[in-house]
């Protein structure tokens, strides 16, 4: 990476480690050594994962609904004959899959809101049938701590809420504000046209590479010798000294 | 267990001496491997054309000659004879050209002469048709491999060649080096 520092004027961005610059975390903690991961740098990586997934999302959502209202409607469709349908029998497969395909939706939700109800009739029926042993005197102490447990899981569950909803909407704003598309073309030509960084990775990659078939060698060099001790055992012989291809 | 210190040991101790059995066993079965799905996959290419063009008369005949019916045995049918011709080329071609097939060459292996001359092609001919000689009688020939002085098999035997340990000489290199060009002005 120190090697990429002379041209390090082209890139818009001041970071050394090729990321973008974001916002400073709101603790004024001491800046830290560029080993060790705080847990504020946890927390900003964390909502710019979130942050990118939630726009999106929420892009991807625009798209579909824009190509939906785009597409002609049932009855236009309706109005266009459908193509004469191939006799082979292969024809009849894919249209089957394909029917299957966009069907597939219908039968998850058919079968969820199935399984919705199931769920719920078994619940009112063990519930009636369970509701005198729990009204009853006898579980009168352990009710009331049943109760505070719940009221405690009910405010843990609360909080984590509230929590979420807020860093999401952080999340959105990091995103929204500091990593536009520009942004990402410029980062991603930057690594593309850098010729010290396709270096880089090329070198890294056939260091990567080499390692590992030198590994196999070794290993596979290791077990031939081992072969030859137990084939030298076997035949009774002094141990191998292979003479040099050639002589 | 570090790469580089015991690939130099290595190099040291083992470079240019007949390679074990058991390497030229890993890399004939990565060439293997790799052979039957370049076969797999150019004759499924194959097979799609004439699906797809309905060239029925190919299909027809391969039907005619041995009877077979179903997909699949109509695409075995039309790659086995390929196969054979692949791994003939495969073999001479890269033995010719470089000296180590792919398999060898992830080994650390390369195929020379006894004097070290690289092969020509038709030596690379004879070791391949040696090949069959060494296999035919259960795989006697390659087995002799195990137990012979000098790593070698029949087929290396009848066309005087060996197969020996080239490993890289720095890192970064990993594909065989250059043969031992002592005795090329013989």
């Amino acid at each position: 990476m120190n090697s990429m520092d002379d041209d390090d004027a082209e890139f818009p961005y001041s970071s050394p480690d090729l990321t973008p610059a974001l916002p400073a975390p709101e603790t004024s903690s001491p800046i830290p050594s560029k080993a060790e991961l705080t847990t504020d740098d946890y927390r900003t990586a964390l909502r710019l994962i979130v942050g990118s997934m939630l726009e999106g999302n929420d892009e991807l959502r625009a798209r579909i609904a824009a190509w939906r209202e785009a597409m002609p409607g049932p009855q236009s469709l309706g109005e266009t004959k459908p193509p004469a349908l191939d006799e082979t029998g292969g024809s009849a497969l894919l249209y089957t899959l394909l029917g299957l395909l966009f069907k597939t939706p219908d039968y998850l939700n058919r079968g969820a809101s199935s399984a919705g109800t199931f769920t719920s009739r078994t619940t009112n029926f063990i519930s009636s049938i369970l509701r005198p042993i729990k009204n009853s005197w006898l579980l009168k102490p352990v009710r009331r701590r049943y109760h505070v447990y719940v009221a405690r899981g009910e405010s843990v569950v609360g909080s984590l809420e509230g929590l979420g909803r807020s860093e999401a909407s952080r999340s959105r704003s990091l995103v929204h504000d500091r990593v536009s598309d520009e942004m990402i073309v410029d980062f991603l030509g930057y690594v593309v046209e850098k010729a010290k960084v396709k270096e880089l990775i090329a070198e890294q990659g056939m260091e990567v590479t080499g390692d590992a078939v030198t590994e196999m060698r070794e290993r596979s060099a290791g077990v031939d010798s081992s072969l030859d001790n137990i084939v030298d055992n076997i035949l009774r012989r002094q141990k191998s000294k292979v003479p040099p291809a050639g002589s | 267990m570090g790469a580089t210190g015991m690939s130099e040991k290595l190099v040291e101790t083992l470079s240019e001496k007949p390679a074990g059995f058991f390497s030229r066993f890993i890399a004939f079965l990565l060439d293997m491997f790799l052979i039957i799905s370049l076969e797999l996959i150019s004759g499924l290419v194959i097979f799609i054309i004439l699906r797809f063009f309905r060239i029925g008369q190919v299909l027809n005949f391969v039907k005619s000659l041995l009877g077979v019916d179903d997909l699949l045995s109509q695409y075995v049918t039309l790659i086995s004879p390929t196969l054979f011709i692949l791994v003939l080329v495969y073999f001479v071609f890269f033995w010719t050209l470089v000296g180590y097939t792919p398999g060898k060459a992830l080994l650390g292996l390369r195929i020379v002469r006894r004097d070290g001359r690289p092969l020509s092609l038709g030596r690379s001919l004879l070791r391949y048709i040696c090949y069959w000689v060494s296999a035919i009688p259960f795989f006697l020939g390659f087995i002799w491999i195990l137990g012979d002085r000098r790593h070698e098999g029949w087929h290396d035997k009848i066309a005087d060649t060996h197969v020996i340990y080239i490993f890289r000489k720095y890192p970064g290199q990993f594909l065989p080096t250059n043969p031992p060009r002592a005795n090329t002005e013989k």
